[in-house]
């Protein structure tokens, strides 16, 4: 179920540039080149790519939470104007969960595993807000009542929900201060194909009530078309195509996009052939040269190892980064 | 074997431990018989006798290189026991599991939690003085650490893909413990006999000062049963049990740093997230709760700007401008 | 609930194992045992002690599983024998009285210790190759290499001797009767300051690497990373998140070296002359007195399987998935 937005939706968020460094004693390796895309209120943008293509990655980086050994070496991420990375701890202690929220992949991992449902949805509440105990404990018992969880759970320790509950205390906990934006990371890919179902049709019926925007990260194309309105499709740390979801399964441009969608089989079919993208994947250590995606693309040329492409519009909020569509000399890397 | 001397704490140990073992076993030559009479009792150390004389007027320095040999043989052939007899059961009980595995757990268990010195005592006091009887009540009270050790590790090599593909491909059991399990334990024994090394000086060291060693030997527990003994305080005597007791943290300290090399080298996630941190102290950072922000400028002009050379203070944001090669954009890889 | 009677069960199999080991050990010594200690004690000994002396081992001619049962009723009965070196007075008494000075001197030094070298290792693991982080962990590896009763000599020279801070011997002062008064408390803090200050420091860096090493590790777990994208303060994420889970296998560890801290603490006692366990240990090794030897072995062991199961306790309630 799609949200449908006016084109004039004011932008939330604004990735520039984006890269993202890996400093390891062995060489530092870039996992996020340049990534650049937007989202606006209300909308639900969708990040799609196969594991290592930096997905994650880029959510993670908005929020400026990477482990270590990450560092964001280059761009911008403009939230409603102010560049997130130029942010200083408190700013950005006010700026996480109160504007940004994070519903994260496994939720078993996600809960502090000895304290208590109530204490980790009160805990955010009067991180930010001055209200008093007993009202955040309120505030906690509705958020639950809102994914469908008798507030008795409140008293609850993580370990003794099923799997599909504890997923929706980590979303009900995403709201809790009504953000703008709820970045969610994989939020299914642990559970079993029903329970995925009752997720997402609860998200979006939040969405639809409460009107935040999503940023969903997944590698599973089929599920984010179906709740996407705007979906980038991330290779070897860059962006290959962005594209309003429609027009991506309609008329997508970069031949990978075209092979991950050709990979999707139809179950209605009689007899499916997979097809997969052959080849291996990259070793960001030591990226091809020019286009990263050439070594395995059906389409490549002469100049696609010596030439790096650049995103280039082809239509309305539709850019792919492939030579095919790039016009010769204009763009070349600079040295 | 390289990469731990790789580790400067591990060299430090490698060196430590060698000049002990060094003095313990060759210096003996330079000193006289630790039993021989040769002062008056109690003197201070002089230049005739450096580290001075004990309460009957034995040399100092001679009877701590002699007590380190007597108490190094015992310490590293006890931990060597020690680690052979504990491999033996929990590799057993870890990779047959079942009942095998209660039952020998339930075994290491009962040692476990059982507290060491007064089993060792009650056993020692029953039993002839001397190395054997020493020897062989810290074998009884040691083992159990390491076979439990062993144990989880086996348990959990197990279960590894090579392990099932040898038992599929119908390797005996026995063959398939040494020559697949064990071999990939080889870093946690070799932690194993250092740290059950440690032990067994320490506890040796303690039997002894309680008497129940052979009191006419020359060991370092002896030294300090005899210190002690002849009013080493009261007297305040201390060159009679200051040496012995420096010379037993040295080689302590050193199997300590050696075994601490030897877990860091097993796990080498630990070494790169020092060495990231170390970087961005470099840079004046710090990792955090916040992912650092490091731009790297290109083209030829080096713009600094808040932490480079002068700043060690910290950014205030985990923001620093750091010049970078210049280079393609985008194809950077930039080299520490 | 099921944990804790599991450990139960499992600490009474311990008990039963050290019992019947205290049982056959004397029956190692070659010969028949009851004339081998005739032999060693006559001349020293009384008939009568070294009467009692085979009656405390259970020695007697009959056959050997009446022995061993006859045994264990005497010790659960409080029965452990007549003291040789403290003759007439029975092992239970001698014992009893050293209990309490041990477990007040080790209980609190080992708690101490513990507390403090959890701490440190939450603050070292927090600002990671910060000042903390480089110099403490070889510091305190290094004085933990030194045995403790080398380290109680050293502090009693220095502290005591040397300059005249603290008493020399014994756990209160000689002339004070003990009571609750605030003199007598007094006495017993300043006699138990080194002894104490020696088993901390020599234990602190166990701990403090420990604790480490978890905090290291669960820092690394997703609920981590979100309970700093949620903005919670730094202090919350580091003790509430991080450290209230690090500390759970710490806790366990703790438990697993309680026996080996109080055997260095015994050697301690010995050191000042401080009433408790060691010091009678050392008496009884010195005089082989063996009833002696067998009831402090008993309560010894026992004292560290009661000590073990309050750490279980303590671990349940610390972890809800216990429960």
């Amino acid at each position: 179920m799609t949200v449908s937005i006016t084109t004039v939706a004011p932008e939330l968020l604004r990735v520039e540039d984006l890269a993202v460094e890996y400093l390891t004693p062995d060489g530092d390796v870039r996992v996020v080149d340049d990534v650049s895309f937007t989202i606006r209120e209300g909308e639900c943008f969708g990040l799609a790519g196969e594991s290592g293509s930096g997905k994650s990655t880029v959510a993670m980086a908005i929020l400026r939470l990477l482990k270590p050994p990450g560092v964001i070496s280059g761009g911008r991420v403009l939230w409603r104007g102010e560049d997130v990375l130029d942010f200083d701890d408190a700013s950005l202690r006010a700026f996480r969960w109160r504007e940004v929220s994070l519903v994260m992949q496994s939720a078993m991992n996600a809960l502090n595993p000895v304290i208590t449902i109530g204490e980790q949805l009160c805990d955010v509440i009067l991180a930010h807000e001055a209200v008093t105990p007993v009202q955040a404990l309120e505030r906690a018992a509705s958020l639950l009542e809102l994914v469908n969880i008798d507030s008795g759970r409140l008293k609850s320790f993580p370990h003794e929900l099923s799997g599909g509950m504890r997923q929706r205390v980590v979303i009900a906990m995403a709201l809790a201060l009504s953000p703008r934006l709820m970045i969610m990371d994989e939020p299914t890919t642990a559970l079993d194909v029903v329970v995925q179902r009752e997720i997402l049709a609860q998200i979006s019926e939040l969405r639809a009530k409460l009107g935040f925007a999503v940023l969903l990260v997944t590698h599973d194309l089929s599920l984010m078309l179906e709740f996407c309105t705007q979906v980038g499709v991330l290779y070897a740390g860059r962006l290959a195509e962005l594209a309003p979801a429609r027009e991506l399964v309609t008329a997508p441009k970069h031949p990978y996009t075209q092979a991950l969608l050709a990979s999707i089989p139809d179950p209605r079919r009689a007899v499916v052939r997979l097809q997969g993208i052959p080849g291996i994947h990259v070793d960001l250590r030591r990226p091809p040269e020019g286009c990263r995606f050439h070594p395995r693309c059906p389409r490549a040329f002469d100049r696609c190892p010596e030439v790096r492409p650049e995103l280039t519009p082809l239509g309305p909020d539709h850019l792919a980064s492939c030579l095919l569509y790039s016009t010769p000399p204009a763009t070349t890397v600079q040295s | 074997m390289r990469g731990l001397l790789a580790d400067r704490r591990a060299r430090i140990g490698f060196l430590l431990l060698g000049v002990s073992l060094a003095i313990a076993f060759i210096g003996s030559l330079f000193v006289h018989d630790p039993s021989d009479l040769v002062a008056k009792p109690l003197m201070p150390p002089s230049a005739a006798h450096w580290l001075g004389t004990t309460g009957q007027g034995q040399d100092v320095l001679a009877q701590t290189i002699a007590g380190a040999r007597a108490s190094l043989t015992v310490g590293f052939l006890v931990g060597f026991l020690v680690v052979a007899i504990g491999a033996v059961i929990g590799t057993i009980a870890g990779y047959f599991g079942g009942w095998v595995d209660d039952v020998l757990s339930l075994i290491v268990n009962v040692f476990l939690v059982m507290p060491g010195l007064p089993l060792m005592v009650v056993i020692a006091a029953y039993l002839p003085p001397g190395p054997g009887t020493i020897g062989f009540v810290l074998v009884l009270t040691g083992w159990a650490w390491t076979a439990r050790v062993i144990r989880s590790q086996a348990l959990a090599l197990r279960e590894r893909d090579f392990v099932h593909a040898a038992v599929v491909s119908g390797e005996s059991h026995w063959r398939i413990i040494l020559w697949e399990i064990l071999p990939n334990m080889s870093s946690l024994l070799a932690s194993s006999f250092i740290g059950a090394a440690i032990y067994a000086i320490g506890a040796e060291v303690g039997l002894e000062f309680l008497g129940l060693g052979d009191v006419s030997q020359v060991t370092w527990g002896t030294n300090l049963f005899w210190s002690a003994n002849d009013s080493a305080l009261v007297t305040g005597s201390w060159w009679t049990f200051v040496p012995t007791g420096l010379a037993i943290a040295a080689v302590g300290f050193a199997l300590a740093l050696l075994s601490n090399a030897l877990d860091e080298l097993g796990n080498p996630r630990l070494r790169g997230e020092d060495d990231f941190i170390k970087r961005l102290r470099g840079y004046g950072l710090r990792a955090g709760g916040a992912t650092p922000v490091l731009r790297r400028t290109p083209g030829g002009a080096v713009e600094s700007t808040v932490a480079t050379s002068t700043a060690r203070a910290e950014a205030p944001n985990g923001v620093a401008r750091v010049p970078g090669e210049p280079g393609k954009k985008g194809e950077t890889r930039v080299q520490p | 609930m099921k944990f804790l009677l599991r450990r139960v069960g499992f600490y009474l199999v311990a008990a039963w194992a050290s019992l019947t080991l205290a049982f056959f050990v004397p029956r190692l010594m070659p010969g028949d045992p009851a004339h081998a200690l005739y032999a060693r004690f006559h001349g020293k000994l009384g008939p009568e002690a070294i009467e009692s002396l085979s009656k405390a081992l259970g020695l007697s001619h009959d056959p050997l599983w009446k022995q061993y049962f006859g045994y264990l009723g005497h010790v659960l009965r409080g029965d452990l024998g007549v003291s040789v070196s403290y003759f007439p007075a029975p092992v239970i008494d001698v014992i009893g009285v050293a209990l309490g000075w041990t477990v007040l001197l080790t209980g609190f030094a080992v708690i101490l210790s513990f507390i403090v070298g959890t701490l440190l290792g939450v603050y070292a693991s927090w600002k990671r190759n910060g000042a903390l982080d480089r110099i403490a962990p070889p510091l305190l590896t290094f004085l933990s290499a030194f045995p403790y009763f080398w380290l109680a000599m050293v502090a009693l020279f220095v502290g005591g001797l040397t300059l005249h801070l603290f008493p020399l011997r014994h756990a209160y002062a000689d002339y004070i009767a003990p009571s609750f008064s605030g003199e007598f408390l007094w006495s017993v803090a300043g006699h138990a300051f080194l002894p104490a200050a020696t088993v901390v420091i020599a234990t602190l860096g166990g701990w403090m690497l420990g604790m480490r090493s978890t905090m290291v590790a669960v820092m690394g777990e997703d609920y981590i990373t979100l309970a700093h994208a949620k903005g919670l303060t730094p202090n919350r994420v580091m003790f509430r998140y991080a450290a209230r889970n690090a500390l759970l296998p710490n806790v366990t560890s703790f438990g697993m070296a309680l026996g080996f801290v109080l055997s260095g603490s015994l050697l301690t006692e010995i050191i000042f002359s401080y009433p408790g366990q060691g010091y009678l240990l050392f008496q009884a090794v010195r005089s082989l007195d063996y009833p002696l030897l067998q009831g402090l072995f008993l309560t010894i062991t026992f004292a560290v399987l009661g000590a073990n199961f309050l750490v279980d306790v303590v671990y349940v309630w610390l972890d809800p998935r216990a429960r």
